[in-house]
């Protein structure tokens, strides 16, 4: 017993000496910034380490669980943050979080290197845009070949008889892509979109609860036993097969509907309450300083808002250019989210 | 007429025993709760108590009420026989058993998901039933983990008297074998309830949409829609609900006190076929799923391919900024510290158990946990943890509280159910011989303290090695434990990445056995030193 008492004592220690320091409060830049991001967000230590020795300041990075909790607990503290820099508000939220009087107001210095339709997108001087990606249905190509079919080139293909049960897309009310396939239809149909809606559920299409959960165990081309071969996800999800594959490969199995896809920007703001306001717009002019910008691709998965970077190989290959993305504006998302919500439930879950 | 019920004074370390489970879930949980209830009371209130929301209410209700009670239902039914078995045969591999029935619970329930709708789901469609099948196979090893030692420690004289009086078969359990697991089959119950009320991924992953828990409700509302308000009503009816239940199967039930040298014999599994054929087909079915995952980290592209072994074994690619063996020794410190302040604060909450009424009662907030939404938790906790005035260090130490926590109820579901079939006349006995009141306790209750504590503890491993929610922001960025790290892994689309997270789930795996097995041996050594003497 004595025995297991040290071996106690010196885990115990052992956990004691891997705490993180305490951030120090500053006026002046220098000291450190904490960022609340989401949790596919992503910064190298490599990266980290650069901006310190550049400006001085310590980044320390909280990740919150999904953009929810995120947003949730950052509306929650309005005024006396967890933390100072939030990244990762999407425009499906970000008239919420705007209106609940989270944000301090600041315009990057840098919005003029930004691509012409984000060089004004900062919901009145309180965001940043950061990088953007589009949701858009993705094909396994080696199923259509083998089963010689077309591919679908628009929404309204969707409830077209030949692909009937090929479809498999996410319950909006706990996915992101899910909840942006869904407000491409109804930015496409209008008022219409239940109608839509009924059409899909007529021809069966599957709901999954999870991206992971439809990608890896419905979609045919995601090394389960999928059954599905059309799957909502990201016009990027085909580069990343390539990045992460075992081998180069020359060409994806999977490909991207171009039409019907929605947009989703990320945006950074600083968190207002925030003691350390100046070190704060650093690190927001940071996330779209050249450097950072130019690593969001192959990190995330995502496209930078900065027009002077250049994009991975794997993107300009198999990375689908959408040229016509859908959107809504963040306010109308706010207002009627609830009541779409409520109504999808009703067609799809009766 | 109990001759041995007068009480020994009752010392002041009993009472005090329950200061600590009370100070570590107030400050761990019941300020974090407050603290963000307060927050949400202060926002303007918009409608939430519409029509709509009473309706969608009452629907949640019954389905996780439906949901629940089936799942615990299942899985009392589906793990007694195993307790029986592991409990009256003599069964050569054991340890390896009980450490095998604990692997379903710790995996991430979206791996454990992923497996069973990639093994049954062509037969069983998406739904219920699948919900409930992937609901038992995860929460089997909560009924057998419970029940077994208290079966265990059933003397078996009063089932030979009761034999040789012509009692047999289904009177003798009714009678004798019934009242005397009972309290520890109820606990096991209210446990199983409650975490299939409060599922969340394997609804998810392997229902349809149209059934949902609390804790799906609460997600839907927080995640998308950051309706906080609803969210939190949803995880007050949540909380109330399990504290019925818990309360409910938890009272304290009058235990026949079994004699401390009494008769534990066990039969060998010869003697009965059908107790064989139980076996294999219980091991079957929980090792099936492990080789599914094992087979799924071996393919790539429709063949064989070892790419993810490599990429676990060597550095690996897919996460460039954290390499795999910082993540194993992460998940390893935290495991081990979560063991060490479970069997602390675990077995200071289960002493409460032989004080007053009132320690009893006060003891019992150790299973409040298990009520609490873990997404509202979560909140709670990066709301507060990160703020002045309670602002804490993020650090392994906090993490390793936070699954201790998590893990208090199942260490108090444990260890006070052995504590209680103790016959509290060793204690007056060793007292009237002139034993301090310490050591008059040790006597009585060290032994089975130490081996359910160290039991315990493994248990506690087992669930810091699985757990993911509340606690893996506590942790610092940079120090993800390996359930995150399959999470992350499961996030980025590519063949490669189911690949990746089986690897790593098979890993998992094999560290809950290691543990488990390290943990049992020892306790094993313990056991055996109490029948010695």
């Amino acid at each position: 017993m004595k025995k297991l008492f040290l071996v106690a004592t010196a885990i115990v220690l052992a956990g004691c000496s891997s705490q993180t320091a305490n951030p120090q409060p500053s006026d002046s830049p220098g000291g450190t910034v904490t960022v609340i991001a989401h949790d596919s967000f992503v910064m190298t230590d490599q990266q980290i380490n650069d901006f310190k020795a550049a400006t001085g300041i310590t980044i320390e990075l909280i990740q919150a669980g999904d953009a929810g909790t995120m947003v949730s607990s950052a509306i929650l503290t309005a005024g006396s943050p967890s933390a100072d820099v939030m990244f990762g508000i999407d425009n499906t939220l970000s008239a919420k979080a705007v209106n609940s009087g989270v944000f301090e107001p600041y315009e990057s210095q840098a919005s003029g290197t930004f691509k012409s339709e984000f060089q004004n997108l900062t919901a009145g001087g309180h965001l940043t845009p950061v990088d953007f990606g589009d949701v858009c249905v993705n094909f396994d190509k080696k199923f259509f070949a083998a089963n010689s079919l077309a591919v679908p080139t628009s929404l309204a293909d969707l409830t077209s008889k030949q692909y009937s049960g090929l479809l498999v897309t996410q319950d909006p009310g706990t996915s992101s892509p899910g909840l942006a396939f869904l407000l491409a239809t109804i930015a496409t149909f209008g008022d219409e979109w239940p109608t839509y809606w009924e059409q899909l559920r007529a021809n069966n299409v599957k709901v999954a609860g999870s991206w992971s959960d439809a990608y890896f165990s419905d979609f045919t081309a995601g090394g389960g036993n999928g059954a599905y071969p059309l799957v909502v996800s990201y016009a990027t999800s085909p580069a990343a097969e390539a990045v992460y594959a075992e081998t180069e490969l020359s060409e994806v199995g999977t490909g991207s509907m171009t039409a019907g896809c929605f947009r989703q920007i990320e945006f950074a703001g600083i968190l207002r309450g925030s003691d350390n306001v100046a070190a704060s717009r650093l690190v927001v002019d940071f996330l779209v300083s050249k450097e950072f910008q130019s690593s969001v691709a192959e990190s995330m998965f995502v496209y930078p808002v900065r027009q002077d970077v250049a994009l991975p190989d794997a993107f300009t290959r198999f990375a689908a250019e959408v040229r016509n993305p859908l959107s809504l504006p963040s306010e109308v998302i706010d207002v009627n989210l609830d009541a779409w919500l409520t109504a999808w439930d009703a067609v799809m879950k009766n | 007429m109990g001759c041995g019920d007068e009480k020994l004074k009752r010392p002041w370390w009993i009472s005090a025993s329950a200061v600590i489970p009370v100070l570590v879930v107030g400050v761990l949980v019941v300020v974090p709760i407050y603290n963000l209830v307060k927050m949400i009371i202060a926002l303007p209130t918009s409608g939430i108590f519409s029509i709509g929301v009473l309706a969608s209410l009452g629907i949640i209700l019954f389905q996780t009420l439906t949901i629940a009670t089936l799942t615990a239902v299942g899985a009392v039914l589906a793990g007694l026989p195993l307790s029986y078995i592991l409990a009256r045969y003599s069964v050569k591999h054991r340890k390896f058993i009980q450490a095998l029935v604990l692997t379903p619970f710790v995996l991430p329930t979206v791996v454990t998901g992923i497996a069973i709708k990639g093994l049954v789901g062509s037969a069983v469609s998406q739904g219920l039933w699948l919900i409930l099948i992937g609901h038992v196979y995860v929460n089997l090893a909560v009924v057998v983990r419970i029940v077994t030692p208290v079966w265990e420690a059933m003397d078996q004289r009063f089932i030979y008297a009761a034999r040789s009086l012509g009692a047999s078969g289904w009177r003798l359990t009714r009678t004798i074998v019934w009242p005397l697991i009972r309290s520890a089959v109820w606990r096991a119950y209210g446990i199983v309830f409650v975490f299939g009320a409060s599922s969340l991924g394997l609804v998810l992953i392997l229902g349809d949409g149209r059934w949902q828990t609390f804790e799906v409700a609460i997600l839907r509302q927080i995640s998308v829609l950051v309706n906080f308000q609803i969210a939190a009503v949803f995880a007050v009816v949540q909380l109330l609900l399990v504290l019925i239940v818990l309360g409910i199967t938890s009272r304290r039930r009058v235990v026949a006190r079994a004699a401390r040298h009494g008769v534990h014999d066990r039969k060998p599994l010869t003697k009965s076929v059908a107790a064989r054929v139980a076996l294999y087909v219980y091991v079957i079915a929980l090792i099936i799923p492990l080789l599914w995952l094992v087979k799924t980290s071996v393919t790539l592209d429709g063949s064989v391919g070892f790419s993810a072994w490599i990429s676990v074994l060597t550095e690996n690619e897919i996460l460039e900024s954290i390499s795999v063996d910082n993540v194993f020794m992460t998940t390893l410190k935290v495991a081990a510290l979560t063991a060490v302040i479970s069997m602390l604060v675990g077995g200071a909450a289960a002493m409460t158990t032989l004080g007053s009424r009132l320690t009893a009662n006060l003891g019992k907030t150790g299973f409040v946990t298990l009520g609490i939404s873990s997404v509202t938790l979560g909140l709670a906790l990066l709301v507060t943890v990160t703020r002045p005035p309670f602002e804490f260090d993020r650090s392994l130490w906090l993490i390793a509280v936070t699954h201790s926590l998590v893990a208090l109820p199942l260490v108090m579901a444990q260890v006070q159910p052995l504590l209680q079939s103790v016959d509290a006349r060793l204690l007056t006995a060793a007292a009237s011989l002139g034993a301090h009141p310490f050591a008059a306790y040790k006597t009585a209750y060290g032994k089975v303290a130490r081996t359910s504590l160290l039991s315990a503890a493994s248990v506690s491993a087992a669930v810091s090695l699985g757990e993911f929610g509340a606690a893996s922001f506590l942790g610092g960025y940079d120090q993800p434990t390996l359930a995150v790290t399959i999470l992350r892994v499961l996030s980025k689309p590519s063949e490669y990445s189911l690949a990746f997270a089986a690897a790593l789930s098979v890993m998992l795996a094999a560290m809950t056995l290691l543990v488990s097995l390290g943990f049992d041996s020892v306790s094993e050594s313990e056991h055996r030193k109490v029948r010695h003497d």
